[in-house]
């Protein structure tokens, strides 16, 4: 039997890469889904470069919802544990469309089980259309305490006042990143704290970089326990609210990647990886 | 937005048995409609369960939808009947006084 190297990636035969990028295709055919060999091929880059980078063992999840299926677009890569898609999510090819009304993704762990602490801890969201049609204070992700306002890590825009901030268990005084119109907010956000007083948040395009600020955030709370959303934020009860309409491509959380020349090569991987798996480019 | 208003208690064991129609497949809780608390117009206090004809027929895997699922005739008859589905506005589920 002869096979091309293209028959046998795309025709089900993995043998030779990585043995978790495997497993995660493996899972995705599982739901009925195609996997062709170029996106094998990136999956299997992601993978590699993750390890090689030395950050893989920092995200605890990672979501790529490009399948256009619900099952194969709440697969984690990472555990192959499942995120649970609520209310209304379209499943589009390249990416999952949030309405902004009642539309969310959930992890079905807390935070805290996580390992994220007040000194290590990020989260991201690869956002690829922005309507701008956002409620004020409508978040990109979110875990949240109802009780003790410090308690939350999440991204959000103000809308009123053409701003992005970022969240992790942060005083609300300390938060304001930069000034950008909301239109504007869409890319890889990436939020990461390698300590108790360095926070970074970024919102990387193909451009380059719309935000990249460091803040200086003293407070000393611990994570909320609830378990971390996308399109909006969660709370401890389980019950969201603040929803974002809007395309997402890729979603992680995690302990800290690590400083900020990692913080960028993970978000080139991300960008990398879901550009070459769907085909379409980032804002 | 579509859908139907019904008590907490209902809605709890809807979602109930949309997690367990997946579970008991030995497949994981991918999937639901959710379920929203309503804070103003004449329903306030009942609770708001999304089920657009878009959301009914949500790709979940291998082709199939919700609809495809006996389970989720079960939980429309439960609830009245698609024919029990309402239409509200938006602004009626949104929490008005959230924490910023």
């Amino acid at each position: 039997m002869n096979y091309s190297l293209g028959n046998m990636l795309s025709g089900g035969m993995l043998a030779g890469l990585d043995m978790d990028a495997r497993a995660y295709i493996a899972a995705v055919r599982a739901t009925g889904v195609s996997v062709s060999a170029t996106q094998v091929t990136a999956i299997n880059n992601f993978y590699k470069n993750c390890k090689s980078d030395g950050y893989y063992t920092s995200l605890k999840r990672f979501f790529l919802p490009i399948w256009s299926n619900a099952s194969a677009n709440a697969i984690d890569l990472i555990g192959l544990t499942s995120g649970t898609f609520v209310g209304g999510v379209t499943h589009s090819s390249g990416f999952v469309r949030f309405n902004g009304t009642t539309g969310y993704f959930r992890d079905n762990a807390t935070v805290i089980a996580h390992g994220m602490t007040a000194s290590t801890a990020h989260a991201m969201a690869l956002v690829y259309n922005n309507p701008a049609t956002a409620a004020d204070f409508a978040r990109f992700y979110g875990a949240y305490d109802t009780v003790d306002a410090t308690k939350e890590i999440t991204a959000f825009s103000v809308t009123s006042a053409s701003q992005s901030q970022s969240r992790i268990y942060g005083v609300i005084a300390a938060v304001n990143v930069n000034s950008v119109a909301v239109s504007l907010q869409e890319g890889i956000l990436l939020a990461n704290r390698s300590s108790t007083t360095d926070h970074r948040y970024k919102i990387s395009k193909t451009a380059g970089f719309f935000i990249d600020g460091q803040i200086a955030n003293l407070s000393s709370s611990t994570p909320p326990a609830a378990k971390m959303a996308w399109a909006t934020r969660n709370s401890n009860l389980d019950v969201p609210n603040t929803f974002y309409p809007a395309d997402y491509g890729a979603m992680s959380v995690g302990i800290s990647i690590g400083n900020n020349a990692l913080l960028n090569t993970y978000i080139s991987r991300v960008k990398t990886l879901w550009e070459t798996c769907t085909g379409l480019t980032l804002p | 937005m579509i859908g139907f208003v019904t008590s907490p208690t209902t809605s709890y064991e809807v979602l109930q048995g949309i997690e367990e129609a997946q579970l008991s497949r030995g497949l994981p809780f991918f999937w639901t409609t959710g379920s929203y608390p309503i804070y103003a117009g004449a329903n306030t206090g009942q609770v708001f369960i999304p089920a657009d004809d878009e959301l009914l027929t949500t790709n979940l895997r291998q082709g199939l939808t919700p609809m495809d699922f006996p389970e989720t005739h079960i939980f429309i008859k439960a609830l009245g009947g698609l024919d029990a589905r309402v239409e509200i506005d938006q602004k009626d589920i949104v929490n008005p006084n959230p924490a910023n």
